[in-house]
């Protein structure tokens, strides 16, 4: 597995914080949300290859 | 060439949220301009007696653009006259124009409404109607005022952060 991809989770979820907090601050929670799940969908979209991974090792691992 | 791009691309979004960020100054400046020809209208009703065609023209000449362009055009289509409605006409010339406008969609529908009394009533309530939008011109200026600062930062904030995210995303 790539260790960028951890540093790539970690700066959308920074980014993703600031963004939800400048927009809560500025009344605008249905927009601070969308925000928030557009980040969880962006990161999942690139895990979820790791996770299908971490599936089938675990499979195999128990011979299921 | 990432880097130039990237560089590129945070740059566009910072231009396009300070772009936005100022978006509520022009759109106050036209509320603003509304204001002077509305009561300039109201001035043409009350004290000269002018019909529509004649207070807009009187009008449009002591404002300045985009609301000036609404009026001469609304006058010089009346001034035709083809037989069409006023508020039909007036609509019309809102719908055409609002693209040069910074007028926000509560502000069209409020010109739109104030187009329904064109004539078809008395000075009395031409002027009642006149009051009303300059009303809502003041609230919503007072409203723009209060939230500015704000809503400058934030749309600031976001347009840096959205570049920051897009290039995150592209890496």
């Amino acid at each position: 597995m790539d260790i960028t991809i951890v540093f790539r989770i970690a700066a959308v979820g920074i980014l993703v914080a600031v963004l939800n907090q400048v927009l809560i601050r500025a009344g605008r929670e249905e927009q601070a949300m969308m925000t928030t799940l557009a980040g969880l969908v962006v990161v999942l979209f690139w895990i979820i290859q790791y996770i299908s991974e971490l599936f089938d090792t675990v499979q195999t691992l128990f011979k299921l | 060439m990432k880097a130039i791009g990237a560089v590129i691309i945070i740059t566009v979004c910072c231009l396009y949220g300070i772009y936005k960020s100022y978006g509520t100054s022009y759109r106050k400046n036209d509320l603003k301009e509304l204001k002077t020809a509305l009561m300039i209208l109201r001035a043409e009703t009350e004290y000269m007696n002018s019909s529509i065609y004649e207070s807009c023209l009187a009008a449009c000449g002591r404002v300045k653009r985009p609301v000036s362009d609404i009026l001469r055009i609304f006058a010089q289509r009346i001034g035709e006259k083809r037989g069409e409605e006023p508020e039909r006409i007036w609509n019309e010339v809102i719908e055409e124009k609002m693209e040069d406008t910074y007028f926000a969609g509560e502000d069209i529908s409020a010109l739109k409404s104030m187009g329904k009394i064109f004539g078809y009533s008395d000075d009395s309530i031409q002027k009642k109607n006149i009051d009303m939008m300059i009303e809502y011109i003041n609230e919503k200026c007072m409203q723009i005022e209060s939230e500015s600062e704000k809503n400058k930062r934030m749309y600031r904030s976001i347009g840096i952060l959205s570049g920051m995210m897009i290039v995150l995303v592209l890496l």
